[in-house]
């Protein structure tokens, strides 16, 4: 996967989860919620929505890394690769998702990573 | 002490067959029902009424996608009895601002889909939406409506099963006599067709309706019923003290002239005749009328073969000797919209205020002969001699039981 297609996945990802939003602007340099009307529970569903639909997680801890659609890309390309090489390996090598502490209602977290984005 | 006199000046509804009180009415009086089938997951298909009002009048998409039906369904009748009571909302103080809406049940539906969702992924709760706990708690509908409305007065509902769209009203009255509000967005909503449980629990208990023409399913006092058909439906009103109503010369609906709530205290479901006709004397006494007053009792009955009787048997014990006094059911044209019911129904016979015409009881072709009270308007409209007072029952389960009482505005 290109960093292109990945960023094109993430967008996908918002006008599904933010259907009101103007889309076709969005700059990747810039971060997400400052162009767009997306809160912590939104950038929650992000995070939801590439693991159930992509397999990809994302750990509290590095949750900063989805700030733009950039440092998306940058982030998440590696990943989807590296799902795509598991799955070519004739061997099953495990779980294909890292496990991560996921705790909703951790308000610290949760303000931390609201102040990286 | 004197009590305030509390009237109603706006209202908003959705139901099965209308999503404007005009429309709604004039459907009761053509004999126009709203009762449809569809897809129910685990059952197939099963009967309901199902309401088409466009949420999106007064929500967000990303509203819609992130609340809940009952909170789309408060949202547009909140807004809509606002509009419609020609408060000055932009410019009031929305901290004196109340929302009281009453609900049979909440969080089922959002539950039951994400029960559902997992199951997806071999139950694994790391799939389970964040949007579970603000979506499943109880006061969801009128919390919505708060953040829809920005109303920053006291937003809750009230939970009173199949009463609870009368306790919403009862409970604003309350909560405007005290001086708590000066404007109370009240009545019920309900979203119960979104919930397999709500069907299959019926279904269990021997109480879904099932007939051929979905728009037959729904038949209280009929020989041949056998059920209850759900829906979603809600119904909010604007309620206001006399003297702030008149202050800025709203239009008046009618006034709430009486209620009482008790409880039967003897079953889980089964009703108790006996605790029934409590309920409507008590709303009597309050109301200080007799019960000749009243010249439409909207009844509760649901078409389940002993709750009509039941209710039958108290509504001639009340309303013995009383010529003038007209009983109606609305349930056969919208099925049983659960928490929206009492004040849905309550709707849909205010208008008898202005055009004197009481709406019938549909789906009745033979008349169950224990259900065979006197004047009991069955299955076209008739014309009152006049209509001043309205007494509308509303009854739930684990027995609790309100009767509510409307009288036409008069200084």
């Amino acid at each position: 996967m290109s960093k292109d297609e990945c960023k094109q996945v993430v967008l996908d990802i918002i006008a599904e989860i933010a259907p009101d939003e103007e889309l076709s602007d969005v700059k990747p340099d810039v971060a997400l919620r400052e162009q767009l009307d997306l809160d912590s529970m939104d950038f929650l569903d992000i995070v939801m929505e590439l693991r159930k639909k992509h397999d990809i997680e994302v750990p509290e801890s590095e949750y900063g890394q989805l700030v733009s659609l950039d440092r998306c890309a940058e982030y998440l390309t590696p990943k989807f690769n590296a799902l795509v090489w598991r799955s070519q390996l004739p061997i099953n090598f495990g779980p294909t998702i890292v496990s991560g502490h996921f705790f909703v209602f951790n308000e610290a977290l949760l303000l931390r990573w609201n102040d990286t984005m | 002490m004197e009590l305030s006199r509390i009237v109603i000046t706006g209202v908003g509804l959705t139901s099965p067959n209308g999503n404007s009180l005009s429309e709604f009415r004039q459907n009761l009086l053509d004999g126009v029902a709203g009762i449809s089938r569809i897809e129910m997951r685990y059952m197939g298909e099963v009967l309901a009424g199902v309401c088409d009002f466009d949420p999106l009048r007064y929500q967000k998409k990303k509203e819609v996608r992130v609340g809940t039906r009952a909170g789309s369904i408060s949202i547009y009748c909140a807004q809509e009895a606002v509009k419609d009571s020609g408060l000055d909302f932009e410019n009031m103080s929305k901290d004196r601002v109340g929302i009281y809406v009453g609900i049979t049940e909440h969080g089922n539906v959002e539950t039951e889909n994400e029960i559902y969702n997992i199951s997806k992924f071999d139950y694994d709760t790391k799939y389970w939406t964040h949007h579970h706990n603000p979506r499943t708690v109880a006061n969801n509908p009128a919390g919505e409506t708060s953040l829809n409305l920005k109303i920053t007065g006291p937003s809750y509902t009230i939970g009173a099963a199949c009463a609870a769209g009368n306790m919403g009203l009862v409970h604003a009255l309350q909560m405007l006599r005290l001086g708590e509000v000066d404007v109370a967005i009240a009545g019920g909503v309900s979203e119960s067709i979104r919930s397999f449980g709500i069907f299959a629990g019926f279904k269990s208990q021997g109480a879904l309706a099932e007939h051929e023409d979905p728009n037959k399913a729904s038949r209280p006092f009929d020989l041949d019923r056998n059920g209850i058909v759900v829906s979603e439906g809600g119904a909010l009103y604007t309620l206001e003290r006399l003297e702030d109503a008149q202050a800025r010369g709203a239009k008046i609906y009618g006034e709430i002239a009486g209620y009482h709530v008790n409880s039967d205290a003897t079953d889980y479901v089964l009703p108790n005749p006996e605790r029934q006709a409590q309920c409507m004397r008590a709303a009597l006494k309050k109301a200080k009328m007799a019960a000749s007053d009243i010249h439409i009792v909207n009844t509760h009955a649901t078409a389940t073969p002993m709750g009509d009787v039941q209710e039958c048997r108290a509504i001639r014990e009340v309303f013995a000797d009383c010529p003038d006094t007209y009983v109606n059911n609305t349930k056969g044209f919208i099925g049983h919209s659960m928490g929206a019911a009492g004040a849905l129904e309550l709707a849909g016979n205010l208008p008898s205020f202005d055009d004197g015409m009481v709406h019938p009881s549909i789906n009745v072709d033979k008349l169950d002969p224990e259900c065979a009270i006197p004047n009991l308007v069955l299955n076209n409209p008739i014309k009152a001699k006049r209509v001043d007072a309205i007494l509308n029952n509303s009854f739930g389960m684990l027995g609790i039981n309100s009767a509510l009482i409307i009288r036409r505005f008069s200084d």
